[in-house]
Parts: C-alpha cells; structure tokens; sequence
C-alpha cells in the first residue's frame, strides 16, 4: 500500500512539474506555438545582432536565455557563456579599411557578409549553424540602377535590418569584415529581377509583424527568403547537408523546449525536435546556403580576421 | 590651347604625385589653423593648408564619416556612422577645441547637411509608406528643430541649399521615376518640381547665385545627351519654381560626378568612353542656351569639393574605374586673367 502511495505521489510530483510548465490540455499546435514566440525572441536579438554591433544585446541575449533556462529547466547560458569564451578570440574592435577591389558591377548579384567583430559575436556564432570560415549570416541584392560610383554613401544593396526592408551603401560593404560576392550561374531574367526588387519589402512589413528566421523577414536578398518563394527564378538554396544544424544554439532552444514540455516521453520529444527542424530546413534560406548553393557562384570573398 | 595640353611631361609629374592618404596619422598632432581646410575623411578629419600644400591628419575618431559635410566657421558639421551601435550621427566638430559633439542620433539610410539644415531619410523602408524622410533646422543653442516629415518612396542622389530653399533629387525604389523635390522652409512645404521617367543614371545638383543646374551623371556610355536642368528657386514661394531644360552639351560625354560654380561657370566632371575624367566648363545665358563650353581633361574625379574661391577649386579627388580605394586632394587653379587656361596644379602627398 505504501509503495502504491509513493508511486501515485510520484505521478502527482511530475504531473505538476509538467504542468508548471505547460497545462496538460494544451493542444499541439499552442505546444508548437508557444515555442515560436520564445524562439521569435531570440530571433529578434540576433537579427539586430546581425545588424549592429550594440554591445547591450550580449547582455539581453543572457537575460532570455536565462529565463528560457527558469521556464524549462535547460542550461543554454552557461552552454552560449562557454561558447562565448571559446569565440573571444575573434572579438575586439577593428576598423578594416575599405576593400580595394570589391566588385560592384552585375544586377542582382547577391552579396554575403559575415565576421562580426565585436561583442554580440557570440550571439550570431551561438544561434545560428556555421559553416563557412567567414560565417556569413547577412546578404543583399545589388540594385545596380541605384549604383552611383561617384557618391559611395549612396544606398544601392538591397537588404533588410531588424526593423524591416532597408538598403546599405557600398561604403558599408567595402568595410565589412568578411564579403562574398555570389553570382547566379544562369543569366537573371531582368524582367524577374525588377519585379524582385520592385517587391522588396514583400517579407519585410515593418517591425512588428516580422516573424523569426535567419533570412526569412529579416534579411531579404531579392524577395528571395523561403524556399519556396524564389521570385528570381532560380533556386538559391542547396538544403545543403554540409549546413549542420545540430550545432547551432537554434537547434538547442528547440531541444530543450521540447525535452521539457514531452519530459515523459523522449522519443516524441525527439520526433518533435526533428519535425520542427526539418520545417525549418526546408523553408528558411540561410546565407550560408546561398553561398553553397549549386545555382550561385562565388566570384569573390574577402576574409579579414 | 590649355598649359595641360603643352606640357604633357608635367602633367605626367602630377599624375605621379597623385597619393593615397588612406592611412592617416595615428597621433593627433596638428594644431587648429583658422586659414586650413578641414574634411573629413573615412574615419579622420584631415587637415589641408593650401598656402603651404600640406595634408595631414587633424583627428582620428571612432566614427566613420560619410564624404559630404559642412563648415561655418571653425565648426565642421558631419555626418557619420559608428560600429559600435549601428546607428547614423550628425556631429558638430569644434575646430578649435578639438571636440566632436552629438547634435542627433538615429538610424538614416541617408543624411544630408546643409548648414543649418538637415534631411534625414529612415533607415527602414516601410511598405506602401517608403522611407520616412525628416526637414531640420539647427537654431544658435545647437537645437535641432524638426520642421517636417514625411513618408515618402523618395531615393536621395544629391541636395543643394539656396536661401531657404532645399532642392533633393532622388528616384524611387522600382527605378521607375526621377524627380526633383523642392522644400521651402518658410512654408514648411514640399513640392514635386520635376517628375520624368528614369533614366540611367542619378540626377547632381550644382548651384550657382540664382540657379541650380540638374543633369544626370551615369557612366553608362550614353553620351547621346546629357539631359540638364536649370532651376530658378523663389526663395519663399515653393509653388513658383520655373525650369528649363537645356539643349544638348558636351554632346560625347557623360556628365560623371557632382561639379561646382566657380567664375561664373558650371564646372562639371564629365567621363570619356576610356574612363577618362574630364571636366566641362559651362556657361549659360539666361535662356537656357550655353554660353560656352570648353574641356580639360582631369587626373581624377570631382568626389567633395572643400573650397572654391576665385582662384582655385581644392576638392577631393575619386575615380571609381581608375582605383576603388585611391582618394587624392587636388587643387584646380584656375588662370583668372586668361580663363581659357586652366593647370591641374598641386596634389599633395599626406604627411606621414
């Protein structure tokens, strides 16, 4: 009898814990929901991050962590601290002169930026899967149109910042850390491409709507953000399996909320985790797809740290 | 014929005394001149003496400064980006203190200044709405005071000021339409001055006393017509700014490049089907019809101009299709007694 009370006291134990986290009658799709909005702000962090420097981020990326860490009894801080150390060695401030011969001369000719030199480093190098030596995570689509070779603050790279669509000059460009200049293999309809840059506020419809990805919403290269949706024509993505995501800080968030809603059961747990990435897989593009992408060719790169 | 033209072998010495200085001093060593240009240049304000044909470095900042600024006094106003935040500034540079002071911060895909106005154009394109474009002025105190804004799908090429009037030219994000847009201060207005389809290219504005002259710059070997403006701005009246459009000049060229008025005339950079810079020197009569036009080939492009006086036009020097990085300062003397001679004649090597 008494070990008939423990068990049932056992029962009552881990079905409170669950539900301190998630009501038992929550359905799956608020389960999956649920997970879309803390991982939109983590988005949201590192898509400013991708795009400025300001060292308050780092801070705002623990404090989610550490209240996603509260919320579902992970350790991603002390996993993203780690990390930290271990990618200090590329942190520090340097001003990189302009580059000498950064080709500015094909439109539609996408751009990828990458290195970040500062201290919001780590939280681009955490979350999202990092392949390339250069870890691009930020593109844009050359407006060769907007181009004036005589006025290099002129905005003319098509491209989007945390608040929504914008455009970068080539000031900006020549002194970025890290560039790749990636050219479609095939010649660009140009009829396909205005209708591209025409749109090219189609994902990006102001602040608040934006919702998570690495390029999706947050960094539109010539409308082309989702796997799906390639308004240039070509398909710019590689799905490549050379992009491991098991490595990325994305990949853990995702395997620590759902270790935590499913704790009693381990396997649905992990068929959650590999639905879910397998979703994002094959709709979001990442920089570093672009640059594996059997439809793009690299015809330049600068590596500057 | 011109001084360039006779003396090949001394036109060739200046080219090679044509320097980079994209590696300025690392100590801030130079004292405030009142008589030197100061302009600042990626991330260092440089100093040039045109009496002694000096450059150095004034200051190094954090900061990385956008090309165009503007100078009352012993105060440089700029315009810049900083890593550290990502965001735009306008700073006020007090020569004589030596320091560099916040006047507005915020995100701009672009920024113009004219003292004292300023335009700001937002750095987020916004569906439907464009870009948010703010009018400022800086009163004495150094407070900013916004005058107007609006939404606008409006791409700033280049602005002038005349009196209370600011004139932008721009195009729109599909590169379907240029225009012309005229802000008067008084009224606190905007007006679409001129709106035509877009061609290849960005419309330059330069002014003179009474006019601005728009043409496009490309560098798409055109050279069928450079299509050119000259606006009449009513200082007070923005709904009266009568225009004509110039007949055909310099028919074989391309317009490449913001020039400037100096003596009377038009100075405009221009580019040759080899890349070669050129400059065109125009002047028009009152109806529109150029008065003359004559041609000098030029080492390099027109990028900032500091100083223009009657003697002399000092600017920045850039051409893209010669070298991306290379910058150079050069003085064009102008031969006031024999206007038909011109000498590209100092550029000056950066002291180290």
């Amino acid at each position: 009898m008494k070990k008939n009370i423990l068990i049932l006291l056992l029962f009552y134990f881990l079905f409170t814990a669950g539900c301190s986290i998630m009501d038992q009658n929550t359905s799956e799709a608020d389960i999956d929901a649920q997970l879309n909005a803390d991982m939109a702000k983590a988005m949201d962090i590192y898509a400013k991050a991708t795009t400025t420097s300001d060292a308050g981020l780092s801070e705002e990326f623990r404090k989610y962590l550490a209240d996603f860490d509260g919320k579902y009894g992970s350790s991603l801080l002390k996993d993203f601290e780690a990390h930290g150390l271990a990618n200090s060695r590329i942190g520090g401030v340097s001003d990189y002169p302009p580059l000498a011969n950064l080709p500015i001369d094909t439109d539609g000719n996408v751009y990828l930026s990458g290195g970040v030199k500062d201290a919001v480093s780590s939280i681009i190098t955490w979350v999202a899967p990092n392949v390339t030596r250069a870890q691009y995570v930020h593109g844009a689509l050359l407006d060769l149109d907007k181009f004036d070779p005589t006025d290099l603050d002129k905005p003319c790279f098509q491209t989007a910042v945390a608040e929504g669509a914008s455009y970068e000059t080539p000031m900006q460009w020549m002194t970025k850390p890290n560039v790749a200049v990636m050219k479609p293999v095939s010649g660009l309809n140009q009829s396909s491409l205005n209708a591209a840059e025409a749109t090219m506020d189609q994902y990006c419809r102001g602040a608040i709507s934006t919702s998570y990805g690495f390029f999706k919403d947050m960094v539109n290269i010539s409308s082309v953000v989702t796997k799906s949706d390639n308004s240039l024509g070509i398909e710019i993505d590689s799905n490549s399996p050379i992009i491991d995501w098991t490595t990325s800080g994305l990949y853990s968030i995702v395997k620590a909320y759902y270790a935590s809603i499913y704790f009693w059961s381990p396997s649905t747990a992990k068929k959650k985790l590999n639905q879910y990435i397998d979703s994002t897989r094959s709709t979001l593009v990442l920089a570093e797809e672009i640059y594996y992408s059997p439809n793009m060719r690299l015809t330049y790169e600068a590596i500057r740290y | 014929m011109s001084r360039i033209s006779r003396r090949p072998a001394c036109y060739a010495g200046l080219l090679f005394l044509l320097v980079t200085f994209h590696s300025p001093c690392a100590e801030d060593t130079q004292k405030y001149e009142a008589d030197s240009l100061y302009f600042p240049f990626n991330s260092s304000v440089m100093q040039f003496d045109p009496s002694a044909g000096t450059l150095h470095s004034y200051m190094n900042t954090s900061y990385f400064f956008q090309s165009r600024y503007s100078r009352t006094g012993n105060i440089l106003w700029l315009s810049a980006r900083s890593d550290d935040k990502g965001e735009n500034y306008i700073l006020i540079l007090d020569l004589e203190k030596r320091s560099i002071v916040k006047l507005i911060s915020g995100r701009f895909s672009s920024i113009a200044i004219s003292y004292p106005y300023i335009v700001t154009v937002s750095q987020a394109f916004e569906t439907g709405k464009g870009f948010l474009l703010s009018v400022s002025v800086i009163q004495k105190n150094n407070r900013v005071v916004e005058l107007l804004k609006t939404h606008s799908d409006f791409f700033l090429s280049d602005y002038e000021t005349l009196g209370d009037t600011i004139v932008l030219s721009g195009s729109d994000s599909g590169n379907k339409i240029d225009c012309i847009e005229a802000i008067s201060v008084k009224d606190k207005s905007f007006s679409t001055l001129i709106k035509i389809p877009k061609e290849k290219g960005t419309i330059k504005l330069v002014k003179s006393p009474e006019s601005i002259l728009a043409y496009y710059s490309t560098a798409i070997e055109k050279r069928e017509k450079n299509k050119a403006f000259l606006i009449f701005p009513k200082p007070g009246r923005s709904k009266e700014f009568p225009y004509i459009e110039l007949a055909p000049i310099a028919t074989g060229y391309d317009f490449y490049g913001k020039g400037c008025y100096a003596n009377g005339e038009f100075i405009i950079p221009a580019i040759d089907v080899k890349k070669k810079i050129h400059f065109i020197f125009l002047s028009i009569r009152e109806g529109g019809s150029t008065d003359r036009v004559r041609r000098i080939e030029a080492p390099t492009g027109m990028y900032t101009v500091h100083d223009i006086t009657r003697n002399s036009i000092i600017f920045t020097g850039y051409n893209y299709f010669d070298s991306m990085t290379d910058f150079f300062i050069v003085r064009l003397r102008i031969d006031s007694k024999n206007k038909n001679q011109f000498d590209i004649h100092e550029l000056i090597k950066e002291t180290q």
